[in-house]
């Protein structure tokens, strides 16, 4: 089962269930990361703490704890399928 | 009528306000900056109030500012003379989309303004109006930027949805699928709106996002602030000169040596020598209005969660530690945007000991006195002050949920904006100083100067006579002078006190080697003012404050006096009893062995 938190820098991957409590899971989905979600990997800080990851429209920072608990599964990257764009 | 402005974080409510009512409530490029609500007369029709509301995810948000905004919400929004206006950055539609969804669905009067349409167009995005306003479920207007000729428009807009006239309709398609997701979507698939295609960080952000850009920024500004013949020490040195020269013209027009005395030891001795800080505290200004208008505050948040994880703390307490370096009664509040009650403790905790920007001058007169460039001493200090706060936070137990936060985009801020946000923020810095810092450096000098029968003897007056005592608590420290040690306490009604106390005497201040160290220990790690704990008692409550505040002035007492102690060869003394101490615990761990390999033996 993997992970936000096992993917690599870039990574295009599609959220397939979020394992956290109803707070943190209600302001996840405000901001895009929900179960159905796609999320690309941007940014991973140093000793893998902090991870930044797009949803589209909005960048979100998030701690590996919380991290841990977002069940991904790998996408091809958009610039594989859309020729580059 | 009553408008309140609602939104997601960061989409510009307050800059709406503040051309609504003419104000100059704070805004900033980051979640967060609103966490009260604030209420005024709107400037275009005084019979109406306008409420900017903190910005909200959802109706049912967990945080702190979220609850206010629902409760304010709750209270006030279904009232017959309440309008809802709802402010989208049209950057992030999916967002603001969803929060549209649930207040239609709560039923409340609701008009939206959609902002940036440039932006969105620039980023492969679109807004169709037409079809939109087919098939919206509640009035809405697009601008780039709101201005001040759009104001009337959108008020008599408003006012027509109060009334009812345009009001929300409820009975469209839209309005009935209360799911945001599900508004989103169909708009989308009809091609009412397009989406900004997904945008990936280039290099310099990505660099902005490491902490390594946060840490050379912060030297480059203390470079240019303190260094040595740096812009900020020479323009000090010129608002210097121009202060003692006109101590000195009015010296010689007043004959009266008491009123001689008055102006030019009491006010202008304390009250100019403070405001001869102004050039390097508005560099310290501009460096944080630029970390805040720009977005580099969310980047720091990012990049600084690592390190402030090690002291059980979220990133996002790096816009309060950033606000701290400003003004620690105006961070305080800014601790509301922590998920909870801990949270927030913890970083009110750090911000104690943080360094504000009224500690500046103090530092800088100490440093100046003993050192020719007080760059390094302010550094360390600033860096003291800084650790202090980290460790005090650490006391307290882990119970963080972690770090979540939507990240602001970088734009580089209006010049003309960030310098009207400077000159105002200068203006507090005056008007404090010709208030407060004022009227206490002049009963300092009438209490140090007079007694009963007059005008005496310091050792005579008011001042030595009713607090004299207190010089004994700063003899551990080798501060032997009274208006020294008394400057030190008038730090808790305000910090630039310090620096006005301390040049109205010519005896005090005049501190080196281990006093001058153990003083600025003490002065770094002294409560914040009395403003900065009234803040405090209002988001922590009256007794946390005070046990905060009570021990952290016995932290900075006994730091001072211990950093006296090792500064006078106590350093040699400390070692030679930890090598004693190790020496006989070693002894007897062998003597113990040797017993009882005696004692296996005589067996």
């Amino acid at each position: 089962m993997k992970t936000l938190y096992d993917l690599a820098l870039g990574a295009h991957a599609l959220v397939k269930d979020v394992r956290l409590n109803d707070g943190i899971s209600a302001r996840l989905k405000s901001l895009g990361v929900e179960k159905g979600a796609e999320i690309t990997l941007l940014k991973i800080s140093l000793f893998r703490r902090t991870f930044l990851l797009s949803t589209g429209e909005t960048w979100v920072g998030l701690r590996k704890n919380i991290a841990r608990n977002i069940i991904v599964a790998d996408l091809e990257t958009p610039s594989a399928s859309e020729g580059g764009k | 009528m009553r408008i309140l402005l609602v939104g997601t974080p960061n989409v510009g409510k307050t800059t709406v306000f503040n051309l609504l009512c003419k104000s100059h409530e704070k805004t900033g490029n980051y979640h967060g900056v609103t966490v009260g609500v604030c209420e005024k007369k709107s400037a275009v029709d005084p019979h109406d109030v306008v409420c900017d509301l903190p910005g909200v995810y959802s109706l049912f948000g967990q945080t702190m500012e979220e609850k206010i905004a629902d409760d304010y919400l709750k209270k006030y929004g279904k009232n017959s003379d309440s309008v809802l206006l709802q402010i989208i950055d049209a950057r992030h539609l999916k967002s603001g989309l969803k929060l549209t969804a649930e207040l239609c669905a709560q039923g409340f009067p609701l008009f939206v303004l959609f902002t940036r349409e440039n932006a969105l167009q620039k980023s492969g995005g679109a807004l169709e109006k037409e079809k939109l306003g087919a098939q919206f479920p509640c009035p809405f207007f697009v601008v780039e930027r709101l201005k001040r000729e759009d104001l009337s428009f959108l008020v008599s807009k408003l006012h027509a949805v109060q009334t009812g006239k345009n009001a929300t309709d409820f009975t469209a398609p839209n309005a009935r699928c209360l799911d945001g997701n599900a508004l989103f979507s169909s708009l989308k698939t009809s091609g009412a709106i397009l989406p900004r295609a997904e945008k990936s960080p280039n290099a310099l952000v990505r660099f902005a996002l490491s902490p390594v850009c946060f840490f050379l920024l912060t030297a480059f500004v203390f470079w240019i602030t303190f260094g040595k013949n740096s812009i900020g020490e020479v323009l000090k040195n010129c608002v210097e000169r121009g202060v003692k020269r006109f101590a000195s013209w009015a010296g010689e027009k007043i004959s009266s040596p008491t009123v001689r005395s008055l102006v030019c030891d009491g006010v202008l001795g304390g009250v100019g020598s403070v405001l001869s800080f102004l050039p390097q505290i508005a560099m310290l200004y501009l460096f944080l209005i630029f970390t805040e208008e720009s977005g580099l505050g969310s980047f720091l948040a990012f990049g600084s969660d690592g390190l402030f994880s090690l002291f059980s703390l979220s990133g996002k307490t790096a816009f309060s530690v950033l606000l701290g370096y400003g003004c620690t009664a105006a961070a305080i509040p800014s601790t509301r945007t922590l998920d909870d009650k801990t949270a927030q403790k913890k970083a009110v905790a750090c911000l104690y000991f943080l360094p504000c920007s009224a500690k500046l001058p103090v530092y800088l007169t100490l440093l100046s006195s003993a050192f020719s460039s007080p760059f390094w001493g302010a550094l360390l200090l600033y860096a003291l002050g800084t650790g202090a706060g980290l460790c005090a936070s650490a006391f307290f137990a882990d119970e963080n949920d972690g770090f979540l936060l939507e990240i602001a985009e970088f734009s580089f801020p209006n010049p003309l904006f960030v310098f009207k946000k400077l000159c105002f923020q200068l203006k507090q810095f005056i008007m404090k100083v010709s208030t407060v810092v004022l009227v206490f450096t002049v009963s300092v000098w009438f209490l140090s100067s007079y007694s009963f029968s007059g005008q005496c003897a310091r050792e005579q007056s008011f001042l030595y006579r009713g607090l004299g005592f207190l010089r004994f608590l700063f003899y551990p420290m080798g501060v032997r002078d009274f208006p020294t040690a008394f400057a030190a306490l008038g730090g808790l009604v305000a910090k630039e006190n310090i620096a006005g106390i301390l040049a109205s005497f010519p005896s005090a201040g005049k501190l080196y080697g281990a006093p001058a160290a153990s003083y600025l220990t003490f002065i770094t790690l002294l409560p914040p003012c009395a403003s900065a704990l009234a803040s405090s008692a209002r988001e922590i409550g009256k007794r946390q404050t005070l046990i905060f505040f009570s021990m952290q002035t016995a932290i900075a007492f006994l730091s001072a006096y211990l950093v006296y102690f090792l500064c006078l060869g106590g350093s040699v003394i400390l070692i030679a009893i930890l090598i004693f101490a190790l020496t006989v615990s070693a002894c007897a761990k062998r003597r113990k062995r040797k017993r009882n390999d005696e004692r296996i033996r005589g067996r």
